[in-house]
């Protein structure tokens, strides 16, 4: 009887858990804040390669610099030789390229692949879901051994280049394992798929990994890997246009 | 009238001589006039051809700047503009609303293009659906359906396509946010240059794409009666669209920048509410073309009088020889009674008559050669086809240019005929009957 009543009292404690709402909210902050280093200069060496149908797997090699708390980056690529030397430098809301070749630099938009690849300048920004996209649903669901969140976001301004996000974003650690990217006509363009491999760096997991798969161009992706990564502190000139012509 | 028919004779009698000097002077007509002619329809055929690229020879194009400091072009509501086009009185054949997105991705199993998406409501525009030519498909099926593509052959052949095929398309909206779309290929078109290659769909379908209401439109084209009238229309509509609307300067030149890249970068260090016009013409945007053309014709000019003083160096010498030749012969003339004057007008004669022959053959060997490059066929897509009519060179001499030429030519041959001449004149009839060859 006691054993009964115990029971029935543990269960009654526990029942406005069982009915407490996710604050998915808090959940997107979290993803947010895993590619937010504050106040710290991020260095990363990212090695992309890129297939495309009928055509030769082409690997990139690209470093990345980049200062969030001025909303700036520089990415410079080193490989392959025929695109060495080219760069993108983002200063406030305009993203310039340069071109050796050309000697040159213009004005491009963060939607721009970074070189051949599916990879766009923005999937090297801070994620930003929390200020650019309102939850419109979620639901769970079951990415290969991981337990996900599927959380459907609308843009909350046109600033934002997809107007629909489904984020599947792992239920114990809040780390995204997928992002689908849809046209506003509903239509699925891109899949972003993260490999539950992690680097850490102060305190965050980084995926290490991450493929980019462009459901438009059928048969084209590229796939990132993260081949270092630090936060240490960046001269201010490496985000002018000087830098850029000289990065190489 | 003696006199003339003397030089002619003269003329006729060293026929090898008239015909190597004459045919020097007509080469060298013949290349001024080539290029004469290809400078003046290059400007006419750009012109042309950027008229039927962008729809108009004056274009308004309506900016709106949103909270997030995005450009968006689109026209809500053209009644300010009809307005200001009447009270403008600019004569026009007719006007073109156009919506576009120029990064449109058209994907069709497996295979991609790039390419500019323009928007037409081919009801209300007879005159585009008169003016495109298919190879396959029918215009009136492409009217009929509501996601309707007309695409060119060179993108067809790319992308594997023909009439009846269904295309899936990735553009963006006016905010710049993707968007997909699906459109029936009803027809396949010559229509590509070196500017773009153009796939035409409907207005609607494509504004619903773009995030646009039906009816709204991106730029508002002006087809002229007289292209050479575009400037004095541009800065009329200016005038009467200022009056009633934001308008955006049309001086947006600076030294040291591309006049187009300004064109597309107006606006963008500026703030405005609702919607701000811009004005712009052909020349506005492109001010090189008139001056490639200026300097075309200049070059022209300048080698025309660049050969002929090499010309004019054996003209000289050639009439020494012919006065050293026929120095007895002067002699005779002038022991007859013939005048000084009158022996200095025969060898001018002489001259402005080799002249003239010289002309004459050189205008008709530049029509030969302008009529044998004209024949050739160019693809559409070539290099140079944005300075051709339906994939032909061609030639437009002005008359003006053609008349300096003739004086100028005229004129040095005079010239350098006039030194000998004088000195023929000089003569005295005795010591030149005593004169030995």
């Amino acid at each position: 009887m006691r054993r009964i009543f115990t029971v029935f009292v543990l269960a009654l404690l526990c029942f406005p858990l069982l009915w407490a709402e996710t604050d998915f909210a808090a959940i997107l902050k979290d993803v947010d804040s895993l590619s937010d280093f504050g106040n710290k200069d991020y260095t990363a060496i990212y090695a992309i390669t890129t297939e495309k149908p009928d055509e030769k797997p082409v690997n990139m090699e690209i470093k990345l610099f980049r200062r969030d708390v001025q909303d700036q980056f520089v990415i410079s690529i080193r490989k392959p030789k025929e695109q060495k030397g080219q760069g993108y430098l983002k200063k406030g809301d305009t993203i310039f390229f340069y071109d050796p070749s050309s000697g040159e630099i213009v004005p491009t938009t963060s939607l721009k692949n970074v070189g051949d690849s599916s990879a766009q300048n923005r999937d090297f920004e801070k994620y930003t879901y929390s200020d650019d996209y309102r939850i419109a649903s979620t639901s769970e669901s079951q990415i290969g051994k991981y337990p996900v969140w599927v959380i459907d976001l609308t843009g909350a301004t046109s600033k934002v280049p997809y107007q629909h996000v489904k984020l599947f974003v792992r239920k114990d650690n809040h780390i995204p394992l997928m992002e689908e990217d849809y046209a506003v006509s509903g239509g699925l363009l891109r899949t972003v798929k993260f490999a539950p491999t992690y680097i850490k760096i102060a305190d965050k997991l980084v995926p290490a990994k991450f493929k980019i798969e462009d459901n438009f161009n059928k048969g084209e992706q590229s796939l990132l890997e993260i081949l270092d990564i630090t936060l240490t502190k960046l001269s201010d000139s490496i985000f002018t246009p000087e830098f850029l012509k000289m990065a190489q | 009238m003696e006199i003339v028919k003397l030089a002619l004779r003269n003329l006729l009698r060293q026929k090898r001589r008239t015909v190597l000097l004459g045919g020097a002077i007509a080469f060298c007509i013949m290349i001024v006039t080539v290029i004469d002619g290809f400078a003046g329809a290059f400007v006419d055929n750009l012109n042309a051809n950027f008229a039927d690229a962008f729809a108009g020879h004056v274009y308004i194009i309506g900016k709106e700047k949103n909270a997030d400091k995005k450009i968006a072009d689109v026209i809500r509501n053209d009644a300010v503009i009809m307005t200001a086009l009447e009270d403008s009185k600019v004569s026009y054949k007719y006007i073109s609303k156009r919506t576009s997105d120029d990064e449109a991705n058209i994907s069709y199993q497996g295979r991609t293009s790039l390419q500019t998406l323009t928007g037409i409501d081919f009801k209300e525009e007879p005159h585009f659906t008169d003016r495109v030519v298919l190879t396959s498909g029918s215009k009136e099926e492409m009217k009929s359906d509501p996601q309707g593509m007309l695409i060119s052959k060179q993108v067809g052949s790319k992308l594997g396509v023909g009439v009846g095929d269904k295309v899936a398309v990735q553009t963006r909206t006016i905010n710049g946010q993707y968007n997909l779309g699906e459109f029936n290929i009803r027809g396949v078109t010559t229509d590509s240059n070196m500017l773009f290659t153009a796939c035409y769909v409907q207005m609607k379908y494509l504004n619903s794409l773009l995030g646009l209401a039906p009816g709204e439109y991106q730029s508002f084209g002006i087809y002229l009666n007289n292209p050479n009238d575009m400037d004095s229309a541009g800065a009329a509509l200016f005038k009467e669209l200022s009056d009633h609307a934001q308008v955006f300067p049309r001086d947006i030149s600076k030294k040291g920048t591309n006049a187009f890249v300004a064109f597309l970068n107006q606006g963008k260090n500026d703030t405005w509410k609702g919607t701000k016009y811009q004005i712009t013409t052909i020349n506005d945007i492109l001010p090189q073309v008139q001056q490639t053309s200026n300097i075309l014709k200049a070059v022209g000019t300048g080698m025309l009088i660049l050969l002929f003083i090499i010309i004019m160096v054996g003209i000289l010498n050639t009439f020494r020889i012919i006065m050293f030749e026929r120095i007895r012969e002067i002699g005779t003339m002038r022991a007859l009674g013939m005048q000084r004057k009158e022996v200095r007008n025969l060898f001018l004669f002489e001259a402005g008559f080799m002249s003239i022959v010289g002309l004459i053959f050189g205008f008709l060997l530049a029509g030969i050669v302008m009529l044998v490059i004209s024949s050739i066929t160019f693809p559409p897509a070539s290099d140079i086809s944005i300075a051709l009519k339906a994939g032909h060179i061609t030639f437009l001499p002005s008359v003006a240019q053609t008349i300096l030429n003739i004086l100028i030519v005229v004129g040095l041959t005079l010239v350098a005929a006039s030194i000998p001449a004088r000195n023929a004149a000089k003569l005295e009839p005795a010591a030149a009957l005593r004169a030995v060859r």
